[in-house]
Order: C-alpha cells, then sequence, then structure tokens
C-alpha cells in the first residue's frame, strides 16, 4: 500500500470491524509548567465510507501512522473539525474509530460536513458537547464550536442532505456566514473568567476567526467578538482547521495558525493574505498528497511553534517569533511562484 | 441668437461627408446589432454560464461516485485557469484543452465518467469556467 500505510488497519476499517480501543478522551496530568511539550495536529479528514470513496480514509491513517510514530510521543492530538464528507452516522463512527487508533488523546471540534446533515446530534452522541476546554502544562486549552449559521433551510423546506450540501459548499449562495454564536460565546465568556489573564491560552476552531475570505465562507461573522474574549490574556493562539492550507496571521497578541488538511489542498482565495502569511507552493494537481499533511504544535512558555508536515514537500515551521517579531525572524521559506 | 444663425454657424461647424477624408461608417446588419441582438447574445451565454455553474456544483449532474463536485476543490471556480489552455497535461501526456483537463477531474478526482465532446454538460462546464477569466490575458501552455 503506498506511503507505507498499514493494510491491515485499512482492511479492518473498511469492512467495518469493532476495534477494541475506547475513543480516549484524557484525563490530564499536569506537568512541569514552562518545559516545552509537544501536540500533534490532524485536520479536515473529510472522511467518506470507504467503497463510496476510500482515498480520505487511507489518508487519514497515514496521518495517523506519521503521529503514532512521532518519537518522544506527543502529550494529546488536537483535531480541527471535518473529520467526515457527508455527516452520516456510519462516516461519523467510522471516524471515532479512526481517531481511536491514535496512541495519544485526541480533542476534536466539529466542522461544518460534520454538522448539517442532522444538526450535530450524531456527532455529539459521539464526541460530546461542541464546546470544551481543560488545562495541560500550565496552558488553558478551549475546543469552540464554530460553524453556527443562521437557518436557510426552512423557509426553503430543503432536505437533510440538502442542507448539508449546501452548509458544506464553500461558495454556497443560499447560506448566510458561520458564525460562532451567542450560546458558544457566552459559554466562552464564562469558561475564560475562570482563567487568571496571566495564563496563556490555546482555542482551536474549525473556522478561522478573523475576518478571512467571507465570499467562500472561510471565516466567522463573529469571530471578532469572540477574539475580544482573548485580547487580556498575555498569549493566546488561536488553532483552524477549514481553509486546507498554509496561512499565519497574528492580531494584537494573539497568533494565528492555519492547520494543513489530509484530504486535499484548497487554493488560496481572491482578495489577498493577511500580511505575515507564507503561501505553500501551489499543490501538484497529479499528486493527490500534494499540500496535505499533518503536523506539531512545540509549546514554550504559552508560544506556539507550528510545524506542518506537507507530505510531499519538505516541513514548514512558523515560529511564534516569526509572529510576535512582525515578520523579522524566522521567515519561512517562499514559494518559488506564487499562486495564480 | 436667431435661428437661421444658429443653423448656419452649425453647419459650417459640421465636415462635410467625405470631404476631410472621413467615410461615413458601413451600415451592414452584422456590424451595427441594435440592443435587442445584444441583449439577446448576452442571455444566451448567461444561459449557459448559469448551467456550467449549477453543475459545477452538482455531483449527481456531473456523474460523480464519490460525492464530491467540482467546487470542492475549486471554489467560486478557483485554480482551473481556462486561459492558460490549451497547455501540455503531465498526466495524460498531451497537449489538453480545457475540455480534456475537466475529463480528468471528473475521471480521476470524482471517479465518473468522462463526458464525450459534444456532451451539453460539457460545453457548459467549459464555457462557465472561460467566463471566470474574463479579462485576462490568454497565455496557453502557462504552468
Amino acid at each position: 500500500m503506498r506511503h507505507g500505510l498499514d493494510r491491515r488497519d485499512f482492511l479492518r476499517l473498511a469492512a467495518g470491524a469493532a476495534l477494541g480501543a475506547p475513543f480516549g478522551l484524557l484525563d490530564i496530568a499536569t506537568a512541569a509548567e514552562g518545559a516545552p511539550f509537544r501536540l500533534a495536529y490532524l485536520s479536515d479528514t473529510h472522511l467518506c465510507e470507504a467503497d463510496v470513496d476510500d482515498r480520505p480514509l487511507r489518508a487519514a491513517l497515514k496521518a495517523i501512522a506519521d503521529i503514532n510514530a512521532l518519537d518522544p510521543r506527543p502529550d494529546l492530538v488536537l483535531f480541527a473539525g471535518d473529520l467526515t464528507e457527508h455527516g452520516s452516522p456510519a462516516e461519523l463512527e467510522l471516524g471515532r474509530r479512526v481517531l481511536a487508533k491514535l496512541r495519544a488523546p485526541v480533542k476534536l471540534v466539529a466542522g461544518e460536513h460534520d454538522w448539517y446533515l442532522d444538526l450535530g446530534a450524531a456527532w455529539q452522541r459521539l464526541f460530546g458537547p461542541p464546546s470544551h476546554s481543560f488545562d495541560h502544562r500550565g496552558i488553558h486549552f478551549v475546543g469552540l464550536h464554530s460553524v453556527g449559521e443562521a437557518d436557510f433551510w426552512t423557509g426553503r423546506g430543503l432536505l437533510a442532505a440538502e442542507r448539508q450540501r449546501e452548509a458544506a459548499s464553500l461558495d454556497g449562495s443560499l447560506r448566510g456566514p458561520f458564525e460562532v454564536g451567542d450560546a458558544q460565546r457566552r459559554w466562552l465568556a464564562a469558561d475564560l473568567a475562570r482563567v487568571a489573564p496571566s495564563t496563556p491560552v490555546v482555542l482551536f476552531t474549525h473556522v478561522p476567526l478573523f475576518r478571512y475570505a467571507p465570499a467562500w465562507h472561510f471565516s466567522a461573522a463573529d469571530g471578532a467578538d469572540a477574539l475580544a474574549l482573548l485580547r487580556p490574556f498575555r498569549r493566546a493562539t488561536v488553532l483552524h482547521g477549514h481553509t486546507h492550507q498554509l496561512l499565519c496571521h497574528r492580531d494584537g497578541r494573539i497568533d494565528f495558525h492555519g492547520l494543513l488538511s489530509t484530504a486535499w489542498p484548497l487554493p488560496y482565495p481572491p482578495g489577498g493574505l493577511p500580511a505575515l502569511a507564507v503561501q505553500m507552493t501551489r499543490p501538484d494537481p497529479f499528486d493527490p498528497f500534494d499540500g496535505c499533511g499533518d503536523g506539531q504544535l512545540v509549546i514554550r512558555d504559552g508560544a506556539v511553534d507550528a510545524v506542518h508536515n506537507l507530505w510531499a514537500r519538505d516541513a514548514i515551521t512558523v515560529t511564534a517569533r516569526y509572529l510576535d517579531s512582525d515578520g523579522r525572524i524566522d521567515r519561512p521559506p517562499a514559494p518559488p511562484w506564487p499562486s495564480y | 441668437m436667431n435661428a437661421p444663425l444658429a443653423l448656419s454657424l452649425l453647419l459650417l461647424a459640421a465636415p462635410a461627408a467625405g470631404d476631410a477624408g472621413v467615410p461615413p461608417p458601413q451600415h451592414t446588419l452584422y456590424g451595427d446589432p441594435s440592443a435587442r441582438d445584444d441583449f439577446i447574445a448576452r442571455q444566451a451565454l448567461q444561459r449557459v454560464t448559469d448551467e456550467g455553474r449549477k453543475l459545477f456544483h452538482d455531483p449527481q449532474g456531473l456523474g460523480s461516485t464519490t460525492g464530491a463536485s467540482c467546487a470542492r476543490c475549486h471554489p467560486g471556480a478557483a485554480a482551473t485557469h481556462a486561459e492558460s489552455y490549451p497547455k501540455f497535461h503531465r498526466d495524460l501526456q498531451r497537449v489538453a484543452l480545457l475540455r480534456d483537463a475537466i475529463n480528468w477531474c471528473l475521471v480521476n478526482s470524482a471517479r465518473g465518467r468522462a463526458l464525450r465532446d459534444d456532451d451539453p454538460r460539457l460545453k457548459a462546464l467549459e464555457v462557465y469556467l472561460t467566463v471566470q477569466r474574463a479579462g485576462l490575458e490568454l497565455e496557453p501552455g502557462k504552468r
């Protein structure tokens, strides 16, 4: 099998056999604060049932093999949404079994692909509340649900599958923008009220919270309101999925990192990138793994360096120092030509 | 100014036909379209463009077996580059037209069947993608 995938793993998952290990939500022990530590990430796996399209499953298993082979082992794994392509119960259950293969505990949020077939019912049954938080090694981690949308389906009488397809269409015209929404923002405000401003915060979402390509539904309309809740903190880092591309940004004391997808890359949108963003080279359309990957997050004193493990290229690291220095230090390598 | 004087000045100011070497414009049906002709032409192009846009977002209409539409990887028709065709296609190992590249995606990404050259769906997709790049310079062969 290509890229060193474990054939037995693939066949077992594709056949739907149950795995022994339960989905591992973590019981985190607090270790020494200040010591550097490592997390891994994977995101946007867009799993289909294997008889519909086996490629996303193979790619997700490759990412899991990468992460399980890391030495030292990461403390935990963050997953930033769009576990599945169509959000069906069968796909979500496949996703649960795939994630259970990770040797480190995983924390995840939902993407719009996971959510809009049944408005999150199956996802929440498998994975719990859409927003959640925990403390680990002196950092406050928050998984924030970010794929709310105003009801565009009832008035139009859309079927569940039509609603899911429209919600998942990046350039869809029927729906409005994504939003964190009042309920999730209230939850976030209450959660952060318990945290001292000197505590570094790492928040992960599916949709970017800064304004980025609204025409492609790349950001949450009320993202600025959610970010306002992070501004009192000494240091905050926001990680997001959804955009399937190398992307970074800084706004005040908040660093942003986009996470790579394992399934397919997306082009950069028209209308410009954040000033500090470094593009990845336009992916080779004939290499299904180019522009895809997984990664690691190295955290020192609350500052996050994102190491993007691009499968068909050299890894690219976007350091906190690069963002802190307004691009003067540690500039990541530029692509040989811009996207067009 | 009285009316006869004004008329005389106007006639003096206007060049006499053929006088300054500027012939009157040709009058042909083709070269002098009416507003109605323009309307019909614009509407016809818009109809096919809209049909192409719809297909671009419609996995069933395209015959995709994976549920993937074109727009999934190409929101807003981005990264399709109609202006760069014809060009050498590395996977096909020959010079490809835009329609060949569309069919390559249908077969390899959406795991459907290639559309025949005379299939109205293929024509509509080609029209939609080309119209998105209106105003750009043609650059056949650009990578």
